[in-house]
């Protein structure tokens, strides 16, 4: 099995716990939101390895300059933890501080360095623009000035919602290795599964032992499928047309940075961590708006001949009526005027209104799915 | 037994592997072949989970339905 990234699985929950709990009326407590826990326990569980806790100054700048830690190692988008400059100010170098969480003590955070940063500076690097359309730059420029370095250790999970398909990436090793998997493949996603999406998985499944499939969970726009539809989906999806020992359905925490191609190589290295050897990147990976060339998340894999995960690449898919089969631009001869693409807005519009798209786009078992949901979009 | 062997390559393969790795965390050409040996004839690293920890998580993948 591929190894983890850095050469290390990181663990960083606490075995002890009472030991650290000792301390509940000594050290201070710092209210963290949901965002920060998805951080906290993607560093305990190993999915940000081989990162130990947020970044410190050398390996922030290091990862805006070079795309890579202080180290060397591959690593595109910024971990890290910002503060309050007031709250930040009174804490010092080695201080142990409880991050609480729905009112509990749920990881301990040992400081290393406080510094300061500068939005546009970070903006520009890992979004390519400074503009505030794009939801990345709105999120930089909402953060605090101060950012705060420390390794975390993990007292326990919150992330209880979907519990049941959270598995963490020593989880995966061990099911991969159970089921003999060599060649796996990941496949990221955000959005509910149409025959587009199935013919990319099952090309790139036709090569490999097995697909692992993982819906990003987090924060999400206005409009955007709701994160229980999507695994709905999903589940319908592989419960008819996959092979059920040829695929792996499970979610990943995390937030989605809408980096491109930055993100493109992040999204990569945790499925590493997850045990996969391949990752599909698509068209305009992890894009958002025109803010990146389409194939820019392609081309940014030729700067890491050392990423140690290898991608695959897929240009736009659609169905020509004249094949009469999903086809893409390197297999099919047929001008576009024969080409449906396979357009989220139309297959939104119809489930919206309850309507269940045409079998072409989508399989209407998971289209049945998805309309019988109370609410499908966040609103 | 040694616990490595040296192994000949041609010189321009490997001058060319160095050249690639400028840049890289490789610290030498070994290690990147080693990587890439490894990746491709697919050798696992050795697992650092003990037979308890990995029973207790095959336990869990059964209860969840991941294994059977």
């Amino acid at each position: 099995m591929v190894g983890p990234h850095g050469g290390k699985l990181i663990n960083r929950v606490l075995k002890d716990k009472a030991e650290v709990l000792k301390h509940e009326n000594e050290f201070e407590f710092i209210k963290v939101n949901t965002d920060v826990i998805r951080e906290v326990e993607n560093i305990a569980f190993g999915v940000y390895s081989p990162l130990e806790g947020f970044l410190n100054k050398e390996d922030f700048e290091s990862v805006l300059n070079r795309k890579r830690l202080a180290n060397g190692v591959p690593w595109t988008i910024p971990i890290v933890f910002d503060l309050d400059d007031k709250v930040a100010e009174k804490l010092t170098k080695g201080q142990k501080i409880f991050f609480q969480y729905n009112n509990k003590p749920v990881a301990l955070f040992t400081i290393e360095e406080k510094f300061n940063f500068s939005k546009d500076e970070y903006a520009s690097k890992i979004y390519g623009t400074t503009d505030i359309k794009h939801p990345g730059v709105q999120r930089v420029q909402n953060m605090n000035n101060t950012l705060v370095s420390g390794k975390i250790d993990l007292i326990s999970s919150s992330l209880t919602e979907f519990q049941n398909y959270y598995l963490h990436p020593k989880e995966t090793r061990v099911l991969f290795k159970e089921k003999g998997w060599l060649d796996i493949v990941a496949f990221q996603t955000r959005n509910v599964p149409h025959l587009g999406h199935e013919y990319v998985q099952k090309a790139a499944l036709t090569m490999s032992d097995g697909l692992f499939i993982n819906p990003l969970i987090g924060p999400k726009k206005k409009g955007d499928f709701l994160d229980k539809v999507i695994i709905d989906a999903y589940k319908t999806l592989t419960n008819h047309y996959y092979l059920k020992n040829n695929v792996v359905m499970s979610i990943l925490q995390s937030t989605m940075h809408y980096a491109g191609p930055r993100e493109a190589i992040h999204h990569s290295i945790m499925r590493k961590n997850f045990g996969c050897t391949h990752f599909i990147v698509g068209r305009d990976h992890a894009g958002v708006g025109d803010f990146y060339h389409p194939f820019a998340a392609h081309r940014i894999f030729d700067e890491f001949p050392d990423l140690g995960i290898i991608p695959l690449f897929f240009r736009s898919f659609s169905r020509c009526t004249k094949c009469n089969a999903i086809v893409n631009d390197k297999i099919c001869p047929h001008p576009q005027k024969y080409h449906i693409n396979f357009s989220g807005t139309k297959i939104r519009k119809l489930l919206s209104e309850g309507e269940v798209p045409p079998s072409d786009l989508m399989r209407p078992e998971v289209a049945e799915t998805i309309i019988k949901e109370d609410k499908i979009f966040v609103e | 037994m040694p616990d490595e062997y040296n192994v000949k390559i041609p010189k321009e393969v490997y001058e060319s592997i160095k050249e690639k790795l400028k840049g890289t965390h490789f610290k030498d050409v070994n290690e990147f072949i080693i990587q890439h040996l490894k990746q491709s004839l697919k050798i696992s690293d050795i697992s650092d989970l003990g037979e308890e920890e990995e029973n207790k998580i095959k336990q869990r993948l059964k209860s969840l339905g991941y294994l059977e």
